[in-house]
């Protein structure tokens, strides 16, 4: 069973309308014990990585995520929670992947948000498993993880180089949304699923 | 850089798609769902729903159709037709519209832009201008095209980016549904402003 974390982080029926598709079971949660006895744990995130941190923390589960130790995949803010901090807010995060989230500068005729297709690159993981190199996958967001050990796909914006995903042991993070990625999103899904 | 992106956009009509030319002469096509995921699989990066009911009954039936589009579809969609307010909008992002387009309503009243943009981020708004041009002007109009207003094409994309619109979606009048000659300039000077 996929525990999909419910902590008032923005619209995430896009993640669960994605695992009905895949059939795959899932439940929606806040409860700890369903969270720690889950086979897989999603973390979501839409909207502002402050708000969603200081959610995070007032349902007391920041402590809770990181100590799971089956595959967790944060997604878009999700995984930017995961990073050591955010320049929204300046707040800081739960400190898994060893970098920090800042805002895109703007560049003559780059837009803010980074919002559409974009190709991913220098893929390296098992998230990644029967994915070609410069696959597109749907993004939407104003900050960004940058470069970091941690960093297992890049994708470029006008000229920044960010880390699109990220790995630390077992947890996972897309900057991307796999829910709205297509066929290429629900392979990169399944392959987590089949950690 | 972000791809160019292909956006099917659909008219829907009490649950089915139509196709009209130059907003008239309307025919059903299909079921809204399935023509939706046809078109995910043949390639499309998005879709656009627009919701042209005219009666209250219908409009109920497309706010159920939205729910059925965000289970059936693996790709992001915009969806509009009569939202005028912002709780128009917070009811279809609770169905899993991933946007919404705004259009007559934001005309009357320019603050709905703002309003939405403020409370749910500048990429959950597109902005839909249907134009026309008049002697030598591009002049909006509104209603579905019934209804023209003084509003000048490129003064209202500006406000509408200003105010916090994400995107927007242009429509010639002169041009819909009829295939060559999209007026091209217009995207392009729409995009420069």
């Amino acid at each position: 069973m996929i525990a999909i974390v419910d902590y008032d982080a923005g619209n995430i029926k896009s993640v669960t309308n994605a695992l009905e598709r895949l059939g795959v079971e899932y439940k929606l949660t806040a409860d700890p014990d369903v969270i720690r006895r889950a086979d897989k744990v999603i973390l979501p995130g839409v909207g502002n990585a402050s708000a969603a941190m200081e959610s995070l923390r007032a349902k007391g589960l920041e402590a809770l995520i990181r100590s799971l130790r089956q595959p967790v995949l944060g997604i878009c803010v999700g995984m930017q929670l995961m990073c050591r901090s955010s320049e929204e807010g300046g707040v800081k995060c739960m400190d898994i992947f060893d970098c920090d989230v800042r805002r895109f500068v703007p560049e003559p005729g780059v837009k803010v948000p980074h919002m559409g297709w974009n190709a991913l690159g220098n893929l390296g993981s098992k998230l990644f498993r029967d994915i070609a190199d410069a696959s597109c996958v749907y993004f939407v967001h104003s900050f960004y993880a940058g470069l970091c050990q941690d960093t297992i796909a890049t994708c470029r914006h006008g000229s920044t180089l960010f880390s699109a995903a990220l790995k630390y042991e077992n947890f996972y993070g897309t900057q991307f949304h796999p829910e709205k990625s297509g066929a290429v999103g629900e392979r990169i899904l399944m392959n987590f699923i089949g950690l | 850089m972000v791809t160019k992106r292909i956006i099917p956009c659909l008219d829907v009509k009490g649950g089915l798609v139509v196709k009209g030319i130059n907003f008239e002469g309307l025919r059903e096509v299909g079921d809204a769902v399935g023509m939706g995921v046809r078109y995910s699989e043949e390639g499309a990066d998005e879709l656009v729903y627009l919701d042209i009911s005219a009666s209250k009954e219908e409009r109920s039936t497309f706010t159920e159709l939205v729910e059925r589009i965000a289970l059936g579809i693996n790709i992001p969609f915009t969806v509009g037709g009569g939202i005028s307010s912002l709780e128009d909008a917070a009811r279809l992002l609770d169905r899993g519209a991933d946007k919404i387009s705004v259009n007559s309503a934001a005309i009357a009243r320019p603050q709905l832009i703002s309003d939405i943009a403020d409370r749910y981020g500048s990429q959950f708004v597109v902005c839909a201008i249907d134009a026309k041009c008049i002697d030598g002007v591009w002049r909006v109009t509104t209603h579905g095209g019934s209804r023209l207003t003084e509003r000048e094409l490129f003064s209202w994309a500006r406000e509408a980016q200003e105010r916090g619109a994400g995107e927007i979606l242009f429509t010639s009048m002169d041009h819909d549904g009829t295939r060559p000659d999209t007026p091209a300039n217009n995207t392009r000077r729409s995009r420069r402003c």
